[in-house]
Order: C-alpha cells, then structure tokens, then sequence
C-alpha cells in the first residue's frame, strides 16, 4: 500500500521556519480546539486530534524535524528514500521465518502509515535486528514454528488513560507471492491508567505461524497523546501556570485545568518561580490503587507593553522597594 | 472493516507463572535461570508465587530471541536489556523536559 506523504507544518499550520515556540503555540492552539473531549463534533475531531499530535510529535523533536524536512525534499522529487539510519519504505516487515504474509500494517492506533514508516514503529526495540519485534519464533514441535511477535505503538489520551477505552484497530497483512489483502478486525482494550511506554499484549495477532505453528502476538505500546494544559511524569501530571508578578507577590486565587475540569488554587503571597503547587489525587490511575497528583508549576511573567501609566506606577515601585534580587545574603 | 471481527476480551494484566509458562513455551528451569541472571525483576525464591505481566512477557520473547537468534549469552542480554531501559527513560525524560515552560 502506498504511503502518503504528510505535511506536517500545514496540519499545525506554520511555516517550514517556524520556532520552536511557534510550533509549540500552534499545537497547543488546535489541541485545544479539537480535543475529543471539548469538540462538539467528536469523530471528526478525534482524527484531527491525532492528527495534530502526529505532527507535533515529528516537528518538537529536532532530530526528527530534521529527518522529516530532508524526506519532504525528496519526496517532492518523487520516491522517499529510507531516513537515515532508517528503514527502507514498503510498509511493515517484520518478515518472520516462514511467513508468507511479509507486509502488514495498522490502522487504529492513532498513526498514519507514513509516521509509522519514518518516525515510529521502527526505531528501539523494533529495530531492523527484529528485536522485540522479531520475538522467538519458537518451535513447539518439529516443523512447526510460531510467528514472529509484532510491535507498535498506541496513541493513547491522557483521558483513555484515566478512564480506560477500546480501540478498534485493523490489520493489513499483504501476502507478497500473490499481492491478496487480507485485513483483520479487532478490538483491543486500553487499561485504566495506562502509562507511558506499558505493553498491552493481544494474543494471537502477530504474524502467522509456519508448519502448522501458532501465530505470534501483537505487543502495543503505550504513547500518552500530548496535551495542551498538561505535561506527564508516571502517574503525575504537572501544569505550567503563569502568573502576574503581583499575583505572585501579593498571592491570588486562579482557576487551573485539571482532567475533570477546572479547580481553583490558591497562591500563597511571595510565591517564587519554579515553585510547585501539589493537587493530591488530580494525576492519572497508579498501579496499586489510587491516582497521581496534579503539580501545578508556577512561572511569573512579565508584560509585553506597559501604558504610559502603568510605567510610572512601575518606576514608583523600583524606587521604593528593598527588593535587589542579585544581592547575596 | 471485517465484517466477521472479533472483539477480544478484556487482556488480562497479571500473570501466575504457569500462565507465563504457557504463554511463552519457555520451561521453569529455564524461568529460574533468568531470575537468577538478574534479567527478571523477580525474586528467584519468590517466582512461584510472582505475578507477571505483559511487559515481562515481552521481555521473555526478546531474551529468548537474543539467545537462539544472535546467540547472546545472558550477561549481554542483561547488557542489552539494561541499555534500552535506560534509553526508554530518557527518551521520556526528554520529552518532558522538552514540553516545559
């Protein structure tokens, strides 16, 4: 099946030199206004939603953003070449001993075809070496092999995360002898509190066995959506919240996202930058029980452009306070 | 879509070893051996009584394919293993950082 090129700076709608703030403030514009669970329109907006994910996830990582803007170049000019270091384009190929389906692919797990290519399932443990993806296969009995496991990552919210999901998910398997398709439909379901980076074994779903062996198992991995208010650390999430430099001096209360909507916190007077503000329970699902905290990260910001007022009543205040932030005690 | 698909239930999360044992083909002798190398994050007097999960079932496979495929010994599993933890956790490390400010 042919891979579909993807342009990623149109998808967050910047230029091809945008900063990396830029991009960062475009993915968290539309992440907002096309999260699932804001959206009225929710199916259309769930594949824009991945969609934008997808795309932050290539043009935030600098080297991928580099590979990526190579392969635009060449794709321009007609077939991709593999990205360095990389793998050669045609689809999945776990190619598994004695398996005569050597092509397959995946739709369902939250990315396209042409991320799985270049950027995803085929990095790490999913290498060329098959390792991980290669699995064992192992012989039950003389002659029979099981299929090679397969691994690929799973697009997860940090909404699915908390409450659990099913996903349906399909398989394209290509038999290259003969070029017949066969898909396979399933569903699979995602655990309360999934985690970054947790297996999710679905039996049987890897590559067919050969001489009559059982087929191996598909392996998804957990890859948390990123998401516009939060940042994600095991169970914790932490929310950066900016502040006015006198909301930080003379305290406040603001209202703060949370999963399950918003609360409001109280910032104690002289609040410093960096400081961390600990909402118990707001995080995700934890192994054993219980949930993670939500840590709120304060940062002070100052204004772009002050009036002609404001700046006087600025200058009154360096005049009369005793506050020298580079003296040393 | 398929229209004979089959849904699938709900995947288990833990393992008792005979589970394991059926899952992965590999026998207890050979289960014990690992715990003892290190390579399980299993107690080896603890392992009839352990839980295990789909992670350590992944981990199985890659052990035994290091070990039949490439013919690794178990010191360059635990190696191995160990380094693609350790860059899993940076990768996530960096992520987040990444995502700060």
């Amino acid at each position: 099946m042919a891979v579909q090129f993807q342009d990623y700076y149109e998808t967050l709608g910047v230029s091809r030199s945008a900063t990396d703030r830029e991009i960062k403030s475009a993915f968290r514009r539309l992440a907002r206004k096309y999260h699932p669970d804001v959206a009225k329109d929710k199916r259309s907006a769930e594949e824009r939603f991945k969609a934008i994910n997808e795309a932050y996830e290539v043009l935030s990582d600098p080297e991928k953003r580099r590979k990526y803007d190579q392969l635009g170049a060449d794709w321009k000019q007609g077939a991709p070449p593999p990205p360095e270091g990389g793998f050669p384009p045609g689809g999945f190929t776990p190619g598994g001993a004695g398996s005569p389906f050597a092509d397959f692919e995946f739709d369902g797990t939250g990315f396209s075809d042409f991320f799985e290519q270049y950027f995803g399932g085929r990095e790490g443990f999913r290498g060329a070496a098959g390792f991980g993806r290669g699995g064992a296969a192992r012989s039950r009995t003389a002659g029979a092999q099981r299929g090679a496991d397969v691994e690929s990552d799973l697009l997860v919210t940090l909404h699915e995360a908390l409450k659990g999901a099913v996903r349906q998910l399909s398989l394209r398997r290509t038999d290259p002898r003969t070029g017949a398709g066969q898909t396979d439909s399933f569903r699979v379901r995602i655990p309360t509190g999934a985690t970054e980076g947790r297996l999710i074994r679905v039996p049987g779903k890897g590559e067919p066995g050969a001489g009559g062996g059982p087929p191996g198992d598909l392996f998804l991995r957990v890859r948390l959506a990123r998401h516009p208010d939060f940042r994600v650390q095991g169970t914790d999430l932490y929310h950066d919240l900016p502040l006015a430099p006198w909301e930080a001096v003379l305290g406040a209360t603001v209202t703060v996202p949370t999963l399950e909507g918003t609360v409001d916190v109280k910032i104690p007077p002289l609040s410093q930058k960096g400081q961390h503000l600990r909402l118990r329970g707001r995080g995700l699902p934890a192994e054993g029980g219980g949930r993670g905290d939500l840590l709120v990260v304060l940062s002070i910001v100052t204004p772009d452009s002050v009036t002609t007022e404001e700046r006087r009543v600025w200058e009154e205040l360096a005049g009369r306070s005793h506050f020298h932030p580079r003296r040393t005690a | 879509m398929n229209p004979e698909a089959q849904d699938l239930p709900a995947v288990p999360r833990r393992y008792t070893l005979a589970t394991v044992i059926h899952i992965t083909g590999i026998d207890r002798a050979t289960l014990l051996e690992y715990c003892e190398a290190g390579l399980l994050p299993v107690e080896p007097a603890r392992m009839e009584t352990a839980e295990f999960d789909d992670h350590l079932v992944c981990t199985l496979r890659q052990i035994e394919f290091l070990r039949e495929t490439h013919g690794v010994n178990l010191a360059g599993i635990r190696m191995i293993h160990q380094l693609l933890t350790e860059v899993e956790r940076l990768r996530r490390e960096l992520r987040f950082v990444r995502e700060g400010g």
